[in-house]
């Protein structure tokens, strides 16, 4: 039970309370890049999902082995072959989505979120804890990206996963790079207040549970008492 | 430090650790480079497949010559040098600039790479803006030219093949189909018909008489588009007098 409420707490992290994107600020370059279409942004994230998970895998494996005094070029060598063979891998088998990345596939191997989590949990835990980090965190980057990518794509080109549905009406500043920060922004605020409300409300929900129960153990006392 | 301590001190586990790590990186890199390798005439046939957007008609591949009507080696390239200032673009060999002006403008090369005619009678051209994109890369697109009896009428479709293993390639963002049609509309179409040729303007879309312009947000790329694009121009403008530039059913492929 322990370890299940474990794993959750993982996921949940890498998700929603620590989610990369919003929460934590990492990777912003491909998120204000890529965000310009929904479809675009999904093929981002579930790159850096299978990145981040592998790498999590192959670092937590070496753990034991690789020296403190080189842990990073260690990892960023891991990192970086990771990516090579992910961009050989889809420049055979789905160039679209190599053509459509682009120079931001390669950069992906400098994304701070991958060498983040490498260093701060994949270097300090299992295999199997470390790739639910690593598929969780990408999940959450994925999601957070998904989210930018529908708002700019809607508001941006009137579309929706390329299908046109505001019969060509469109705002192509929410297209533009000041748009894409403009729609970070708006996204960050949405999300930490949405957070810290169902927080806030959770703890709420507690104290009174915890208060119901003092009360009632208090009454019963008395009752003995008497 | 004596060589048995080095042995077993901590650098020289942080040295073989960090060598091990890079050789086997490298082992699993070369092989999926030849497990994921993708052919030349599969990245032509990716090309194609964009550029018509559907069936592929049958083409012939007639070979890139020299001004002089000598044919260049497969795979050589011819390059055709540029010059270019606010006003335009100035082929070498037609431009009459003094040394004082040709030290004032910029030079480029365009690199002529293979050059592809259908059965349906349109010109691709492959060109290369050489060493003018970001951080001195390159630029390598595909331009398709309709033609006419004695020059080129139009083109009708210019696409980036960036992306491939050609480690000159420059790292390009997005650019999108709004800039590579700035090359297909009217005024473009003046312009090539008219003899101009084509210069980026990095603030607005306009048509200026036989000089169109095309919007970018990146300076140098977009030149090195328009190098690219222009070179693929002059080729054709040269070598279509010539009765090079026709499809034969012997060298033909579908």
């Amino acid at each position: 039970m322990a370890e299940k409420n474990k794993y959750g707490k993982i996921f949940a992290d890498g998700i929603i309370f620590n989610n990369p994107t919003f929460m934590l600020v990492l990777g912003t370059c491909p998120t204000l890049a890529m965000t310009s279409s929904a479809i675009s942004a999904f093929g981002m994230g579930v790159s850096v999902l299978v990145i981040l998970t592998l790498s999590n895998i192959v670092i937590s494996a070496l753990r034991k082995v690789i020296p403190n005094a080189v842990r990073i070029p260690a990892y960023i060598v891991v990192i970086a072959t990771l990516v090579t063979v992910l961009k050989l891998f889809l420049d055979k088998v789905i160039p679209p989505l190599y053509d459509m990345m682009g120079t931001f596939l390669p950069l992906i191997v400098v994304n701070c979120l991958i060498l983040g989590r490498a260093e701060a949990f994949a270097s300090k835990h299992g295999v199997f804890e470390s790739a639910l980090d690593g598929i969780a965190n990408g999940a959450g980057f994925t999601v957070a990206l998904v989210i930018m990518g529908i708002i700019r794509e809607f508001l941006g080109a009137g579309s929706f996963f390329g299908i046109e549905i505001l019969g060509g009406f469109k705002i192509p500043f929410f297209s533009t790079p000041m748009g894409a920060f403009i729609v970070y922004g708006l996204c960050i605020a949405a999300f930490v207040a949405i957070i810290e409300t169902a927080q806030r409300h959770s703890r709420i929900k507690k104290t009174r549970m915890l208060d119901g129960v003092t009360l009632g153990d208090r009454a019963e006392t008395d009752k003995e008492a008497a | 430090m004596k060589a048995k301590e080095f042995f077993k001190s901590n650098s020289f586990k942080c040295i073989l650790v960090l060598l091990i790590i890079t050789l086997v990186c490298g082992t699993i890199i070369a092989a999926c480079a030849v497990l994921f390798n993708v052919s030349d005439e599969e990245r032509l046939n990716r090309s194609l497949t964009k550029i018509y957007a559907g069936e592929v008609p049958a083409y012939s591949d007639v070979g890139v010559y020299t001004k002089a009507g000598e044919k260049l080696e497969a795979g050589s390239g011819r390059n055709i040098s540029l010059f270019h200032d606010k006003n335009g673009f100035y082929p070498e060999d037609e431009t009459e600039l003094n040394k004082d002006e040709k030290e004032r403008m910029s030079a480029y090369t365009a690199v002529i790479q293979q050059v592809i005619v259908d059965e349906r009678g349109t010109c691709l051209v492959k060109s290369k803006g050489k060493g003018c994109g970001f951080s001195g890369g390159s630029v390598t697109v595909w331009v398709q030219f309709t033609l006419g009896a004695s020059a080129p009428e139009r083109i009708d479709k210019v696409i980036n093949v960036g992306n491939e293993t050609d480690s000159s390639q420059t790292l390009i963002g997005q650019f999108g189909d709004d800039f590579f049609a700035g090359y297909c509309n009217e005024g473009a179409t003046a312009t090539v018909k008219g003899g101009g040729w084509f210069v980026t303007d990095k603030m607005s879309v306009e048509s200026d008489g036989n000089i169109d312009v095309v919007s970018s947000g990146a300076t140098y790329t977009s030149t090195a588009m328009d190098v690219a694009v222009n070179g693929a121009l002059y080729y054709v403008r040269e070598q279509l007098p010539s009765g090079r530039l026709v499809y034969t059913a012997e060298g033909g492929k579908a």
